[in-house]
């Protein structure tokens, strides 16, 4: 697959040059693929929300570089900006950050920045609207009287009537309850599928992590601590509860069986695959 | 301690929208020293419910009784508020002062408490959160987990029988959470307060001594959480799910085999697939 | 880069200053500003940045942190000082077209700038070491007379306390709110001041609302725990003077003759 996104040697520095000098994300190097859905995981204050920053140009790093389909998006200020539209970042609550008078201008408010055609922004304000759950009866409601639920899902089409080639989402079901959750992670696989966007989230939910990502990179002081398949990743479960990640409770289970001795593979992360395990095992009754 | 008795509750007056009722003849009784848990999804009534307690909202129809005084009764609103504190979902907006000894102070400054007996219960809440340390910083200099963390403190500080904890985790990351659910079970065990605890956090609603489940503003499931959480049919139908320890006992029922399911922690649920794989 | 913001900010270290009574920082604090305004002479001025940089060695607070409050305002002492110097009449040193300087010019411009960063040098020595709390505290008690007038007195100290509490709050959510609008393409970098202004009003709507329902679930919190305005609170740290004021006043008094005699009898 092709590249659609590369990070080489990313540092950014907070208050650069001041006894407060601190490294946010230091020699950062990633390469994503078309179509990818990747995770990142990490502690608050592991990086996880600065590197992400760095994709649509929000942060410019204070060494390396980011490049968008192979050009350094810091090249010149025409694609700066362009990936700004290119690359669509959404940010943990985005409800809070709802302001037009109704529905369908805020919706519009990327797209009008894009400089696109009165009708183009109509057509992807009721499209996006959609692909979010959204009627064409909220339109014109004032983005204020929706619900908890809708508002995040307005703020999503907000994003999503960009129609970016990547979306970026910062922990996208914070503060969710599990049906909220469901419905929010429903509709950004839906639009993985449907535009064969790549879809980077970040998250604090190993479970989440392994449940929908394609590719899981976990950081830790600024770093990047491991990277893989879920598969891959989870093959190192203990190393992952050593640095306080919080593994899924059936890893949990898992490794806690391996120090009771029994010789079950302790990178399982879901239900399904426990099962199987456990019945392999009782199978073949081995040492157990 | 806490007794709801036909309890109904219904928003007005809501802008274009049509009234709601959030509480539907709701019957529950909490003695004193217990710890429960509030479980359901958004738009169960679980929050309107924990408002109820220290009548913050006021019946519609129906009695609550707070630490046996009734809420609707306005001239023992400040008693009933004494009695039972609340902690709410964001620590930011609950955090008066801008030094966190003088937020936890807010209380018992208010209750008109000589100095030496407000400082001896500040001491005291914040040592009993693990934010003693702190006592001296500002509030945008913490984490959230330790910004809740003060925020129980202060609610502490006013020495109250009961503290109704709205959904305290739901804007933390997984350390914050682990924090506050260590902060509130020593509340419970060492202090003997009567905890509710507001969440849809299965993990966290297995914490405690009693489970209840709400939906459409009615009690639907109420008992000890191995015997709530056993009943994962019901409990997929409310939109909650189970804890994963359960999900996989039940998973290998499910092949023919007959596990008892109600494993609430990582420990007991590893004791029993040992003794599965053991045969 | 808003939060670079440092003036009233707290430094809380353990200082003879810090103990000090916040009344008797408020007060003194006010008649350093009027002994400035008073004195004449280098001499004096001499005095007052002694006695400055003195409490500051005194206080533990780091003389990087008072140099750091005066950088939003080096402007202003430049620009001042400019106009001083080039619109005081006297003897002239340097003329160009309209533009002259003259030897009073130069001296009262030295003067001004040295009056600024003093004037700021000490409010911000006030606010680093006196909590905001027993800040307003002070405020509360010195204006109390002024209740007897029925000027709601509690009710301004409380709110500027939570006025101080939601600052970094707010400015913090500035920065996320513009972030947000940034990424779908908001620009508030180009463009004349009309334009960038115009930038900033979508992101006023999400500040205010936030603010409002800020203040909506603060206000509940307060009754929960018990607030019902200034009548029969008590506060668990008491504004006391000591042994520590009085040798503080005793010490500002002599400061405040010396800066004056300064001026009288040295040149």
């Amino acid at each position: 697959m092709e590249e659609i996104l590369r990070v080489e040697d990313l540092t950014y520095l907070y208050s650069p040059g001041t006894p407060f000098e601190k490294a946010a994300v230091e020699g950062v190097n990633l390469s994503v693929k078309q179509g990818e859905f990747l995770a990142v995981i990490g502690h608050t204050g592991s990086g996880k929300s600065t590197l992400i920053q760095h994709f649509n140009g929000l942060l410019k790093p204070s060494r390396g570089r980011v490049l968008l389909r192979g050009r350094d998006i810091w090249e010149d200020k025409a694609l700066t900006r362009q990936a700004r539209f290119r690359v669509g970042l959404v940010f943990q609550y985005p409800e809070n950050q709802l302001f037009e008078e109704t529905v369908e201008a805020d919706v519009s408010f990327g797209p009008k920045n894009m400089g696109l055609p009165p009708e183009e922004i109509r057509r992807r304000a009721v499209e996006s609207l959609a692909a979010c759950g959204l009627g064409e009866e909220t339109l014109q409601k004032s983005p204020f009287d929706l619900s908890g639920g809708q508002k995040r899902r307005a703020a999503l089409a907000g994003v999503l009537a960009m129609e970016p080639e990547a979306l970026v989402l910062d922990e996208p079901a914070a503060g969710l309850d599990p049906r909220g959750r469901e419905e929010i992670f429903r509709l950004i696989q839906q639009y993985h599928r449907q535009k064969g966007a790549t879809v980077i989230f970040v998250t604090h939910s190993m479970e989440d992590a392994a449940r929908l990502a394609s590719r899981i990179v976990v950081m830790r002081a600024g770093k990047i601590f491991m990277e893989g398949t879920p598969p891959q990743v989870f093959s190192q479960a203990q190393q992952l509860a050593d640095a306080g990640l919080d593994v899924p409770q059936i890893t949990q289970v898992f490794l806690r069986l391996r120090e009771l001795g029994a010789p079950v593979d302790a990178g399982v992360y879901t239900i399904e695959q426990a099962k199987e395990e456990l019945l392999r095992c009782r199978r073949e009754g081995k040492g157990c | 301690m806490i007794q709801a008795q036909e309890l109904s509750f219904a928003y007005t007056h809501r802008e274009g929208r049509p009234d709601l009722l959030a509480l539907d003849g709701l019957n529950l009784e909490i003695e004193q020293g217990s710890f429960v848990a509030v479980l359901g999804h958004n738009g169960s009534g679980k929050s309107t419910l924990a408002k109820q307690i220290n009548a913050i909202l006021i019946p519609t129809q129906g009695r609550m009784l707070t630490a046996g005084m009734d809420t609707a009764r306005e001239e023992l609103r400040f008693q009933i508020r004494e009695a039972a504190g609340m902690v709410f979902q964001n620590p930011d907006n609950q955090i008066v002062a801008t030094i966190v000894e003088e937020d936890a102070a807010f209380a018992p400054e208010n209750l008109g408490l000589p100095p030496e007996e407000i400082r001896r219960r500040v001491d005291q809440a914040l040592e009993a959160v693990g934010m003693a340390e702190y006592k001296n910083s500002g509030p945008h200099m913490l984490s959230g987990g330790q910004k809740q963390r003060v925020a129980i403190a202060g609610v502490l500080a006013m020495a109250p029988r009961i503290i109704v904890l709205d959904e305290p985790t739901a804007m933390l990351d997984p350390n914050g959470r682990r924090e506050v659910m260590t902060a509130v079970r020593r509340l419970h065990q060492e202090q003997g307060i009567t905890v509710v605890l507001i969440t849809h956090h299965m993990d966290e609603a297995a914490q405690a001594q009693r489970v209840v489940v709400m939906e459409d503003g009615k009690v639907i499931a109420d008992g000890p959480p191995r015997q709530i959480f056993s009943q994962t049919e019901q409990m997929r139908a409310a939109g909650l799910g189970a804890p994963q320890t359960v999900e996989i006992l039940e998973a290998l029922n499910q092949e023919g085999y007959d596990l008892p399911i109600d494993a609430l922690t990582v420990e007991e649920c590893a004791r029993r697939l040992i003794s599965f794989l053991e045969g | 880069m808003l939060k670079d913001i440092t003036l009233g900010q707290y430094f809380p270290v353990d200082s003879p200053v810090h103990r000090l009574d916040a009344r008797t920082k408020l007060l003194l604090s006010f008649a350093y500003i009027m002994v400035l305004f008073l004195i004449h002479g280098p001499a004096a001025y001499l005095l007052c940045a002694l006695a400055v940089a003195g409490v500051t060695a005194l206080s533990r607070i780091p003389f990087k942190m008072l140099l750091k409050s005066l950088k939003p305002i080096a402007f202003l002492a430049v620009f001042t000082s400019v106009l001083n110097m080039l619109y005081t009449p006297g003897q002239i040193l340097w003329q160009w077209h309209f533009l002259r300087i003259t030897v009073e010019g130069l001296e009262s411009a030295a003067y001004m700038a040295s009056r600024i960063v003093m004037l700021v040098a000490s409010t911000s020595l006030l606010t680093y070491s006196t909590s905001p709390v027993s800040l307003t505290d002070a405020i509360e008690t010195l204006l109390r007379p002024l209740m007897k007038v029925r000027v709601p007195v509690h009710e301004f100290a409380m709110m500027m306390t939570i006025a101080l509490r939601f600052i970094p709050t707010l400015i913090e959510e500035t920065d996320k709110i513009m972030n947000a609008q940034k990424a779908r393409g908001a620009d508030f970098e180009s463009g004349n001041l009309m334009r960038r202004a115009k930038a900033l009003v979508p992101v006023l709507t999400p500040l205010f609302i936030s603010a409002f329902r800020r203040a909506d679930e603060l206000s509940v919190a307060m009754e929960c725990r018990l607030y019902r305005g200034g009548q029969g609170r008590t506060r668990m740290k008491q504004l006391k003077m000591g042994k520590n004021d009085g040798a503080a006043f005793a010490l500002a008094l002599l400061f405040a003759l010396c800066a004056f005699g300064a001026g009288r009898i040295l040149p």
